[in-house]
């Protein structure tokens, strides 16, 4: 049981500061995804966590006890790395087995958590193996393993299945959420994958050259990004985004202009927050809309909406049970998510119906979502 | 810049000591065609490239380029153009001087204003026409992947083969390249041989998708002919994310009427399908279903209302990726998965409603794997 709250947390090596100052509370079962690109600090903190990292200032508590000074050992957290760390001499099994032994839980209740979880992550067979006959693949499921068989306060996992083929990544996915839901124990991953992020946590703690650009629900990260680098960075195909400049016309409605193109907003808040910005007109903005958000229309029965935008089908790509389609409009590129039954051929002229309940505006400057 | 090839292979085999990596391979590509060759890290896609470049001697089997025999010549005399995963790119010379290299070879005899004028027409179609004095070590990845692609350009070649060449990239990237590349390739119109592991380059950029299995070819077709009827559950299940489900299953008779019996579902068999599987009444069958075609809610109504047989199964777990879920449902000890684009929030362990149309059940002999219906 344990929530675990991060304080003012530094990092630096030497003069290359890894994690600047970052405040973060993960409640007691949650499971919490640090996501983003390589070098944005994730694994610096998650090793602060562990107790394998020194910190350079800031706290780190276990519910209410800080934890600063504590050895690794003395946390009670459970850890699996990207590197597997197996001990070569042992089979699977013992390895497994390792940290239950050393905690001298009974051999018969060893034999059967080894092997229920040897069975979710499909380990079975090779219980006797040793790990060097082991794949890649399968020696970072033994170390998860070892990891997920302790009765731990913390479960640090670090890419713990990056390494495994993209079908048994995806079920390994689908597993390791299940176990969290049965174990609702607190679990920290660390990742630089989206898809596992958004299909795995119940909270994501998006980061970027060591500060949290934004925490939230997948939900929230998806549909809501709060700036330029999580919309950009979460969701596949990812988010179209498009220089533009904005005028508000009258009281109430927000004109979008790229190129030689326009897009009028009504909506209401979407007005409000446009308006509530000084010098909007001059400011350089970047309208994002996600390829499933953007409707493609081959024939004229909506000509009456001033909202089209024309252009020309640039490729179509046939994914099976969709159809990725890029669209010029002018000099930008958009891509569409489409239906597997969409018709177009390249250089065919369409217009393009943007969802203005997905649309995003942004501050070029500061980055900041407006809306 | 439109110079047409084509390509036949022909009873190819590669053995390498006792191994086997292309086993009897026959192809045929056509002017300016992209082919994409799809299959699993050791399925023999690089070698079936190398064999082409001449890079690899066939152990038997020909290989035709233009129609005329290639299999005596040395790689150089192939007219053949190949870009690796690895760029190999020269790290200390400007962008330009990559470029320009293919071509200043005593072989061409080109000379500067020529060479001047090639780079810069395909860096302009690249888009890196203003990188062109920049060092290479400057550039970033999709930006070094153009150059490589560049370079490949430049020569002008009778055929263009390319391995994995995006497959390094990030996802984000690669989706924007795949585009770029498919619209490329038409521009130019030079044919192209293209590996991936990723069904979604395979299918999203080739005109034709060959499929390859331990040096076989299992299938040749268009994306919507791999996709739609996949040979057997192999290729059924290597193109689709998440992959195509499989259940153990079993023809029995109701009546005059021919249904299929799983752990799932026990559904009747489509019509016309059913008048290809009578011979196979009481017999095993692998069934297969893809994600995208099962149907889910939360009450059976919703979907009876519509026409549907529903079936109930409990929620395993879900998934949220932004617009679309993925949900895995459990029953009878089985885990099975459908991708799911409705508002309904999902609960662990709750019991939902399934459905599909029975014409989207694969079925495959349960020993071969073969496509019962193809």
């Amino acid at each position: 049981m344990a929530r675990v709250i991060l304080k003012n947390l530094w990092k630096k090596y030497g003069k290359v500061e890894a994690v600047k100052g970052i405040n973060l509370e993960i409640e007691d079962g949650e499971f919490v995804a640090f996501l983003g690109p390589s070098g944005c600090g994730k694994t610096s903190t998650l090793r602060m966590i562990a107790g394998l990292e020194k910190i350079t200032s800031g706290e780190i508590y276990f519910n209410d006890r800080l934890v600063n000074n504590l050895e690794p050992g003395d946390r009670n957290v459970a850890m699996a790395f990207e590197a597997y760390a197996l001990y070569p001499p042992m089979s699977v099994f013992d390895n497994i087995a390792f940290p239950l032994r050393a905690a001298k839980v009974p051999e018969t209740e060893v034999k059967r958590r080894v092997e229920r979880i040897a069975e979710i992550l499909e380990l079975t067979d090779v219980l006797n193996q040793y790990p060097r006959a082991l794949s890649g693949g399968h020696q970072q499921r033994v170390s998860l393993a070892r990891a997920l068989v302790r009765d731990a306060d913390v479960y640090l996992l670090d890419e713990p299945i990056s390494h495994l083929d993209t079908k048994m990544r995806n079920r390994m996915r689908a597993e390791l959420k299940r176990i969290h839901s049965e174990l609702r124990k607190t679990m920290i991953y660390v990742t630089h994958d989206q898809v596992e992020a958004l299909a795995m946590a119940d909270k994501i703690v998006v980061m970027n050259f060591g500060v949290i650009k934004q925490v939230g629900s997948p939900e929230e990260i998806y549909f809501k990004p709060r700036d330029l680098f999580v919309a950009d960075f979460v969701g596949e195909p990812p988010m179209n985004i498009i220089n533009c400049s904005a005028v508000i016309e009258g009281n109430s409605v927000l004109r979008i202009a790229f190129e030689s193109f326009s897009i009028f907003v009504e909506d209401h808040e979407k007005v409000a927050a446009a308006s509530s910005l000084r010098d909007l007109h001059l400011k350089r903005l970047s309208l994002g809309i996600r390829p499933p958000h953007i409707v493609i229309l081959q024939s004229n029965a909506e000509t009456q909406n001033k909202n089209l935008l024309p252009g020309y089908i640039h490729t179509v790509e046939p994914l099976g049970d969709y159809k990725v389609v890029q669209v010029k409009v002018g000099e930008n590129l958009f891509l569409v998510e489409t239906e597997a039954s969409f018709k177009g051929v390249p250089g065919e002229r369409v217009c393009l119906l943007l969802n203005q309940a997905h649309l995003h505006l942004f501050d070029q400057e500061s980055e900041k979502a407006i809306f | 810049m439109t110079i047409l090839a084509s390509l036949r292979i022909v009873g190819l085999w590669k053995k390498y000591g006792s191994i086997i990596a292309l086993r009897d391979v026959n192809l045929e590509v056509n002017d300016g065609e992209l082919v994409t060759i799809l299959g699993p890290s050791g399925a023999g896609k690089t070698s079936l490239l190398q064999t082409i470049a001449g890079v690899e001697e066939v152990t038997s089997g020909e290989v035709y380029i233009d129609g005329k025999l290639v299999n005596k010549l040395p790689p150089a005399e192939r007219d053949i153009a190949m870009v690796f995963e690895t760029y190999a790119l020269y790290p200390n010379k400007t962008v330009f001087e990559n470029l320009a290299f293919p071509l200043l070879s005593p072989l061409r005899k080109l000379n500067k204003s020529e060479v001047e004028k090639r780079v810069k027409a395909v860096a302009q179609l690249l888009q890196i026409d203003t990188l062109l004095d920049r060092n290479v070590a400057q550039l970033s990845g999709g930006q070094r992947q153009r150059v490589a692609l560049g370079r490949m350009l430049v020569r002008e070649p009778k055929l263009f083969l390319m391995d994995e060449p995006i497959a390094h990239l990030d996802a984000k990237l690669r989706h924007r390249l795949r585009g770029e590349l498919k619209h490329l390739q038409k521009h130019i119109g030079t044919t192209t041989l293209y590996t991936t592991h990723d069904y979604r380059e395979a299918l999203g950029m080739g005109d034709k998708v060959v499929v390859l299995n331990k040096g076989v070819v299992l299938q040749v077709g268009t994306p919507d002919e791999v996709y739609h009827k996949p040979k057997n559950a192999f290729v059924g299940s290597l193109i689709g994310d998440p992959p195509m489900n499989l259940f153990d299953g079993e023809i029995v008779a109701h009546g005059d009427k021919l249904w299929v019996q799983t752990k799932a579902f026990t559904s009747p068999i489509d019509e016309e399908q059913a008048h290809v599987l009578e011979s196979k009444r009481s017999k095993k069958v692998k069934v297969g279903l893809r994600p995208s075609d099962l149907i889910l809610s939360k009450e059976s109504k919703s979907l009876e209302s519509k026409g549907f047989r529903s079936y109930t199964a409990k929620i395993y777990v879900v998934e949220p990726l932004g617009v679309t879920s993925i949900v895995s449902l459990e029953k009878g000890g089985l885990i099975f998965q459908a991708k799911y684009k409705g508002e309904e929030k999902f609960l662990i362990d709750e019991t939902v409603y399934f459905a599909f149309r029975v014409e989207d059940l694969y079925f495959f002999d349960p020993l071969t794997e073969e496509n019962l219906l193809t």
